[in-house]
């Protein structure tokens, strides 16, 4: 009976590995930044990765990756050159539900944005269900963090979340869970769509000794209302209120934008966005902004989101098939006149003027598996105002080269 | 009637409109296979690239396959073609150039790639999939439009 049930499992294996896709992708990284002292980094990944039906409704899709990277950073085994994580280990597909629409499953560790990637963005472990109604569409996720590098995850809500990010013995996030709920209703009102979102983080973490001030765990509501004004005018506006809660009462934060965008696709598909992003600062009623994924809000400026005001310009054309080129320009204040987290910021600044920023990037896709990106960037600082005389222009260089098999 | 049946319904008909000289029988046998066979792709293919005459019939276009040497030698005008030899079949008779794997290495694995890198190939896919004769129609509707015919 183990004979035949062996062979069962052989036979079932290699019908899979027969139907089953796979293939290697190597990535080299390659950045130089100047703040005052120049920094180099270089980060080479190797992922090899399988894709395979496993059922007639269902998909496994999933991938192994080892990283190289100088200088040294957090690894699953200490601080060091390498590094191996399981990059994605998604089984997805859809379960009939009646005479409706079936109901789209994903589970494992998957890719997670929410719309306009300002509070949750990156890898997640957990589950989402997506629902699709004539007009509108519902799905929900619940995701647990502790089990993604720390690099990855990048939250830096708490006092404890900064303090672990910057311990170098420690690799993976803080075991949080995350769940998000969103409806989308598809042209509403004059093409336009609308999505609402609820997005929650709980930190697991015992709150003992949790710092009275410092943000524990928070709650988004998300507002996103996007479509078109005129023939290739295009606008989207968004505005996400946040309750942080400390072990001292609540906070309340919040952040907003509007962009406007232009789309040329006759003339060498020619784009022109401009934006306006808030998000608040220590004023008022209102805390910091504080995201649950963290990201930076320039690319040679690098500043967090939060406490920021932003004008952004960006045009971005396609001359020839292969070829994306773009400029983008952003005026950076903050929204108050709260101490900003930088060795330049001059103590006792009112001004909220920090600076303006200037990017270059050119995307040349050389084959349908090799790619080369190339962006650069410098920012000019409120030297003598916001941040002390003398404070340098800060430059960043950095290029991107993909090849997969 | 969805904007994605209006696109595919056009696809289809440009597609036929561009095979127009094909054999009416053959298509209708096409479109009703659950998985097209080494035969029926071999007319199919051929014919829209302009490689055979259209009453070439199925034999006759998987022979030349066979001399070609598109296909492995064991193979049999009956047997069915994955998603993946199916990519190559049009590939090589629409002389599309790859990436830089198919250039070294060409063969399905990389045109599959290739065809799904480009949006030709759409959907939920696997390269080692049977081809029904709608979706062999779609595709190739894909590669006319790619190709600019």
């Amino acid at each position: 009976m183990k004979r035949i049930a062996l062979t069962l499992l052989c036979a079932g294996f290699a019908a899979a590995a027969f139907a089953a896709d796979f293939g290697l992708v190597f990535d080299n990284v390659s950045s130089y930044a100047y703040s005052g002292e120049g920094t180099f980094f270089q980060k080479d990944r190797a992922t090899l990765w399988l894709s395979m039906p496993v059922s007639a409704a269902f998909d496994f899709y999933g991938s192994l990756r080892t990283d190289y990277r100088y200088p040294d950073a957090s690894s699953p085994f200490g601080q060091s050159a390498f590094s191996v994580d399981v990059g994605r280990l998604e089984f997805k597909g859809s379960l009939p539900m009646g005479s409706g629409s079936p109901l789209a499953l994903t589970a494992g560790r998957f890719l997670l944005a929410d719309d306009g990637t300002r509070l949750l963005s990156g890898r997640m472990d957990g589950a989402t269900l997506s629902y699709f109604l004539p007009g509108m569409s519902i799905d929900g996720m619940v995701g647990y963090m502790g089990l993604l590098p720390k690099e990855d995850a990048k939250v830096l809500v708490s006092v404890d979340d900064i303090a672990d990010y910057e311990d170098a013995d420690l690799y993976f996030a803080a075991p949080r869970v995350v769940a998000t709920a969103r409806v989308r209703f598809t042209e509403l009102f004059a093409r336009h769509d609308l999505s609402v979102t609820l997005v929650g983080q709980f930190d697991l973490r015992s709150l003992a000794e949790a710092d009275p001030d410092e943000i524990v765990h928070s709650q988004y509501l998300a507002l996103s209302l996007k479509g078109p004004i005129a023939r290739l005018l295009y606008h989207e506006a968004y505005a996400d209120l946040g309750t942080g809660e400390r072990t001292s009462g609540f906070a309340l934060m919040g952040a907003a934008g509007y962009a406007l965008k232009f789309f040329m696709p006759e003339v060498a598909q020619l784009k022109l966005a401009f934006s306006a992003d808030y998000a608040t600062g220590s004023s008022g009623v209102f805390a910091p902004f504080v995201p649950i994924s963290q990201r930076q809000v320039g690319f040679a400026f690098n500043a967090p989101l939060g406490n920021n005001l932003i004008f952004g310009l960006d045009a971005s054309m396609k001359p020839v098939s292969v070829l994306t080129f773009g400029l983008k320009g952003n005026a950076f204040l903050r929204a108050s006149t709260q101490k900003l987290e930088d060795p330049d910021f001059s103590d006792g600044s009112k001004e909220l003027y920090l600076g303006v920023e200037a990017d270059a990037y050119a995307y040349l896709d050389i084959a349908s598996d090799v790619s080369l990106s190339l962006s650069g960037g410098a920012f000019v600082p409120n030297a003598g105002g916001t941040y002390v005389s003398g404070s340098p222009v800060r430059y960043i260089a950095s290029g991107t080269a993909t090849l997969s098999f | 009637m969805s904007k994605n049946v209006v696109i595919m319904l056009v696809v289809i008909l440009w597609a036929a409109a561009a095979m127009y000289a094909q054999s009416n029988e053959a298509i209708d046998r096409i479109l009703a296979a659950d998985a097209v066979d080494y035969g029926k792709v071999a007319y199919l293919v051929l014919v829209a690239s302009d490689n055979i005459a259209e009453d070439a019939g199925e034999s006759r276009s998987f022979e030349m396959l066979k001399e070609l040497k598109w296909v492995d030698p064991g193979v049999a005008e009956t047997d069915p073609v994955s998603l993946s030899e199916y990519a190559y079949f049009l590939m090589k008779a629409f002389g599309l150039r790859g990436g830089l794997m198919y250039s070294l290495v060409p063969g399905k694995r990389y045109a599959y790639r290739e065809l799904v890198s480009r949006k030709v190939i759409q959907g939920r896919a696997d390269p080692a999939d049977r081809v029904t004769g709608d979706r062999a129609i779609r595709v190739l509707g894909r590669i006319l439009d790619l190709v600019g015919d």
